[in-house]
């Protein structure tokens, strides 16, 4: 009849919990900082296309400016 | 004939008596329990805490005296002819123990003392100081493992049972912070990771790795000794503080039952004899 080995059966979760533990934790970070990066593909504004030096700035404020 | 030489009042706004800086007594009171509040929180003994407070108020030409509570200061702040005062009561900032913050904080009373900073100045400082971002958790997490690698080979352990404390603490101190981040009850956080390290720790008796696995199981939980609360509360006694003494004291205590909770609960599971 086989026995369990406790103390080897102990190790082994504890171990292996660790290991999924840093592994799942490792992907999660990965997997937001991929949320956070710029798609391929994504609609944007007409100033981020086509840009002529002195054009304004997004954010810029300029007083008076009807155009 | 006697002429009576009348002592140059301080300017008085609107009911606020002004000090020579034109700043209030209540900001210097706000200021200075702020600054307490910090300080305690980073890890100061109360009489640095006493030492550094008093040193700013003298700077700002101010009186202070303070009680120092296990979680709160109790300040009042009054200036010199005592013509006005002020008192708070603020909360212990709850940060984690910062030799880096609790080191500038003294400067910053240093440079208050010397004249080098004026009050509008101190201010900018202090809240630059507490905006401290904290130290590289992976960083301390391979530094922390390093050091218990080697308290294992101080205290007689051989190779592999070195490279076994340094995996083991790397996983204890690795759930500690994730624990940590979770917000789960320090006792809790201190009897798991006693309880995985000490496990990860028998591998060498489990394997039969090298000759020292009872130096390897008593030394991967090193880490976890609150060793800060037992010096200050050590330095508190000795200054008479004695509430605060006591209460650090209590504090490293329960910590130091989670450990051995955790130890043992895991040298029991690991078939190792305590004695």
């Amino acid at each position: 009849m086989v026995t369990l080995n406790i103390p080897l059966f102990t190790w082994c979760v504890i171990a292996f919990a660790m290991v999924a533990l840093i592994i799942i934790r490792v992907c999660y970070k990965n997997y937001s900082q991929i949320q956070h990066q710029r798609h391929l593909i994504e609609f944007g504004k007409e100033s981020e296309e086509i840009f002529i030096p002195g054009d304004r700035l997004e954010g810029q404020e300029v007083y008076d400016d009807e155009d | 004939m006697m002429t009576k030489i009348e002592q140059p009042m301080a300017p008085v706004t609107a009911g606020i008596r002004m000090t020579r800086e034109g700043e209030t007594v209540k900001k210097y009171c706000l200021f200075l329990s702020e600054y307490a509040a910090w300080l305690l929180g980073a890890g100061a003994t109360c009489i640095r805490l006493e030492r550094n407070v008093k040193r700013m108020a003298e700077a700002f030409d101010h009186e202070v005296v303070m009680t120092i509570m296990p979680r709160h200061i109790h300040m009042t702040v009054c200036n010199r002819d005592r013509s006005d005062s002020y008192t708070y009561i603020t909360a212990l900032r709850t940060s984690m123990i910062s030799f880096d913050i609790n080191t500038r904080l003294s400067e910053l009373s240093w440079a208050v003392a010397d004249g080098r900073l004026d009050f509008r100045q101190a201010e900018a400082e202090f809240n630059r100081i507490v905006k401290t971002p904290q130290a590289d958790k992976r960083l301390v997490l391979l530094l922390a493992s390093c050091a218990n690698a080697s308290f294992c080979r101080l205290f007689g352990g051989d190779l592999p049972a070195m490279a076994i404390v340094f995996i083991a603490t790397l996983a204890g101190y690795y759930l500690k912070q994730v624990l940590c981040e979770q917000k789960v009850d320090m006792r809790i956080i201190f009897i798991m990771c006693a309880f995985v390290s000490s496990v990860l720790g028998a591998t060498d008796a489990l394997f039969h790795l090298g000759q020292t696995p009872e130096i390897a199981i008593g030394t991967s939980v090193l880490y976890l000794v609150p060793g800060i609360p037992f010096l200050n509360s050590f330095s508190d006694m000795l200054a008479g503080h004695y509430i605060c003494s006591f209460s650090r004291f209590m504090h490293a205590m329960i910590l130091t039952g989670c450990l051995s909770i955790g130890l043992c609960g895991g040298m029991m599971m690991m078939n190792i004899g305590m004695f």
